[in-house]
């Protein structure tokens, strides 16, 4: 069986890449496997995928290496992908707002909308997490995750409308005070780099 | 008989006036009706879940985060619900921000087009909510 050897895809230069740019590295249709905050792409390199593929080697979020074991050895090529990189406004208010419960939360949520930005392709650029005090209301608090996209204003309404059906699913499976902190802690918003 | 200040209103009746007002070609009118379309859904939005029993209103400021907060419960919008919120960030951009507005990444300004349109279709969605029958 045809490969791809891997010394092509390692001379890649992706060292002035910017982190903004990580739909390139997305592999559509691949399985995809999490380790905490990281998420791994097992990429079959055989003829028929056109698409390019860089091996994207980030210290922070991207680690681990899966086999699918019904696929030859010689045919097949572990490459990783950086997860969206996530940045927190005001992490210390966020945690104390949340609590440990929330925080938890939090996770599971930017975890599901990773993998699923993964699993479907989405043009998500990175998820800027905030913590806000409402201007005119005393002591009304929020956090709201901006899911950045690099695509039409349009478009990325259309994806945030998917993500509140995923949201809606798992708070089926969350206890009753997991539910009331998503009902009324969390928001979700998205915005455009475009 | 005592004076008569003002009737009583339709809140619905704020969007048709910010859709009349976004024809206008002129800063102060388009953001009032950016405002309308905020209070249009959430006037409306308290009245109705009140009516169909889902909501005890205080008929104060408060009532902006029940609104806001009763939408997101599962038996309700779910998750849409952050529409609400997203369209009250909007609004509070408009009022109180005197300076131009740009859409930016993780901005909270939004275009009167979309301010309109989400409050039509929260709307919608609070109008075709079923009685309370749980409480």
């Amino acid at each position: 069986m045809n490969s791809v050897p891997i010394y092509e895809i390692e001379e890649q230069d992706i060292s002035s890449r910017d982190v903004l740019s990580l739909p390139e590295y997305r592999i559509a249709n691949r399985p995809f496997f999490m380790f905490g905050n990281t998420i791994t792409t097992g990429a079959v390199i055989v003829p028929y995928i056109q698409d390019p593929i860089a091996l994207a080697a980030s210290t922070t979020i991207c680690s681990g290496l899966v086999v699918l074991p019904s696929l030859e050895m010689d045919s097949i090529e572990i490459c990783t992908v950086p997860a969206v990189r996530v940045q927190y406004n005001n992490r210390t208010l966020i945690n104390e707002f949340l609590n440990t419960i929330g925080q938890n939360l939090l996770d599971q949520i930017i975890d599901l909308i990773q993998s699923n930005s993964l699993r479907q392709g989405w043009p998500l650029s990175y998820i800027d997490i905030e913590y806000l005090e409402d201007i005119e209301i005393e002591d009304w608090h929020y956090v709201l995750l901006n899911l950045i996209f690099d695509t039409t204003f349009e478009h990325a309404e259309i994806i945030l409308c998917q993500c509140y059906e995923l949201l809606d699913e798992l708070s089926e499976t969350l206890n009753p005070e997991a539910q009331e902190i998503l009902q009324q802690r969390l928001y979700l918003n998205a915005g455009t780099i475009l | 008989m005592p004076e008569l200040y003002y009737e009583s209103i339709n809140p619905e009746d704020y969007l048709q006036l910010a859709k009349s007002l976004s024809s206008q070609d002129d800063g102060v009118a388009k953001r009032t009706a950016a405002d309308r379309a905020y209070y249009a859904v959430f006037l409306s939005g308290r009245e109705l879940l009140s009516e169909k029993g889902y909501l005890t209103p205080l008929n104060s400021e408060r009532d902006h985060e029940k609104v806001v907060n009763k939408l997101q419960e599962a038996k309700l919008l779910g998750s849409y619900g952050s529409q609400m919120l997203r369209l009250r960030l909007a609004r509070n951009q408009v009022t109180y921000n005197l300076n131009k507005l740009y859409r930016q990444p993780s901005g909270h300004s939004r275009s009167l087009n979309w301010m309109i349109d989400a409050a039509e279709k929260l709307l919608e969605r609070i109008k075709a909510l079923p009685e309370n029958n749980t409480s």
